[in-house]
C-alpha cells in the first residue's frame, strides 16, 4: 500500500507517518508533499493508494487539492487530518469526495479505523 | 461562575482545556498543573501565536516558553528523547512549535463552535520577544507546566468588559 502524506508542517508529516506505523501500516510506502499543488503532481507521478491531507495549507489548500483531483478523474482514496474538523468542514470534505475527516489530535486506533473503513 | 462570552477569561478557560487535552493526547503527559493565572503581559521569550476570527470577534492565543522549553516541547511532539532535543534545528523547532498552537487553537475553535460556527483559524506566527496588549485589548496569562517545561498561555482580546 502506498500513502501520500500532504501537510505544510514537516513535524505533522513526521507524526502522521509515525502514527501510520503505530496503526499497523509500517510496511506501507509513504511519500510526502507540503501543499496541495505538489500533492497533485505527486498523485499524477506515483498513483498512491491513499492520500492523507491537511486542510489549511499555503498555495493550494486540502479541499482545493481534493476537488482538483476529482475534476481530473483521480478517484484515489482521500482522508483529511486537520485541526479544524468542525461539522461544517467535515460535511464540505465528505461532499467533495473525502472518505473521512479526522481532527487533530488523533490516535493510531482512530487513524487505522478511518483508513480501514474508507 | 462561567466567564462572559468573548472575554479573555472565556477564551482562557477553553485554551487551558485544549492545552491539557493536547498534552494528554499528543505528548502523553498526565496532567498539566496550572501554576498561576492573572492579567498582564506574558514574560518575554520565544512564543508562537495564532488568531481565531469569527463573527463574534477575534482572539489571539499564544504559548510562550524559553528557547530550551520550545525545543523540548517540539521534541516531545516529534517523539524524541529529551537528550535529542538540543539537535532540533531552529526551523524544525519553529515548525513543530507552530503545529502545537495550530492543534490547540483548532481544539479551542471546536469548543467554541457551538456558539460561533463562523470562527476561522489563522496561520501560526513565531515571535521571539514580548507581546503586550494594546490600549483597546485585554490580556490574561496562565502559567502552566507541560511535563518539565514551564509555559505561559497568553490570551489577547478586544475589551468587551467582564
Amino acid at each position: 500500500m502506498k500513502f501520500l502524506v500532504v501537510d505544510d508542517s514537516k513535524a505533522m508529516r513526521m507524526i502522521v507517518k509515525r502514527t501510520l506505523r503505530q496503526a499497523g501500516f509500517g510496511g506501507a510506502e509513504t511519500e510526502e508533499a507540503d501543499n496541495g499543488a505538489k500533492g497533485l503532481t505527486a498523485v499524477k507521478a506515483s498513483l498512491p493508494d491513499f492520500v492523507l491531507c491537511d486542510w489549511n495549507m499555503p498555495e493550494m489548500s486540502g479541499i482545493e487539492f481534493l476537488k482538483a483531483l476529482r475534476a481530473e478523474g483521480f478517484d484515489v482514496k482521500f482522508g483529511f487530518i486537520t485541526s479544524v474538523a468542525t461539522p461544517e468542514i467535515t460535511q464540505e470534505g465528505m461532499d467533495a469526495g473525502a472518505a473521512f475527516v479526522i481532527g487533530k489530535p488523533f490516535s493510531a486506533d482512530k487513524l487505522k479505523s478511518a483508513i480501514e473503513g474508507a | 461562575m462561567a466567564a462572559k462570552r468573548g472575554t479573555a477569561q472565556y477564551w482562557m478557560g477553553m485554551f487551558v482545556q485544549a492545552t491539557e487535552g493536547f498534552s494528554r493526547d499528543m505528548l502523553g503527559l498526565d496532567g498539566c498543573p496550572v501554576q498561576s493565572s492573572g492579567s498582564g503581559p506574558a514574560e518575554s521569550g520565544p512564543g508562537v501565536y495564532v488568531t481565531l476570527l469569527g463573527d463574534s470577534g477575534s482572539v489571539q492565543l499564544g504559548i510562550i516558553s524559553s528557547k530550551v522549553g520550545c525545543k523540548q516541547l517540539a521534541g516531545m511532539l516529534l517523539g524524541m528523547e529529551a537528550e535529542e532535543c538540543d539537535e532540533i534545528s531552529g526551523a524544525d523547532m519553529v515548525d513543530a512549535y507552530g503545529e502545537i498552537i495550530n492543534i490547540v487553537a483548532g481544539m479551542v475553535k471546536q469548543l467554541a463552535n457551538e456558539e460561533d460556527a463562523s470562527i476561522h483559524l489563522g496561520l501560526p506566527i513565531f515571535i521571539n520577544g514580548q507581546v503586550c496588549a494594546m490600549e483597546h485589548q485585554d490580556s490574561i496569562v496562565t502559567d502552566m507546566l507541560m511535563g518539565d517545561v514551564s509555559t505561559h498561555l497568553l490570551i489577547l482580546t478586544p475589551n468587551v468588559g467582564t
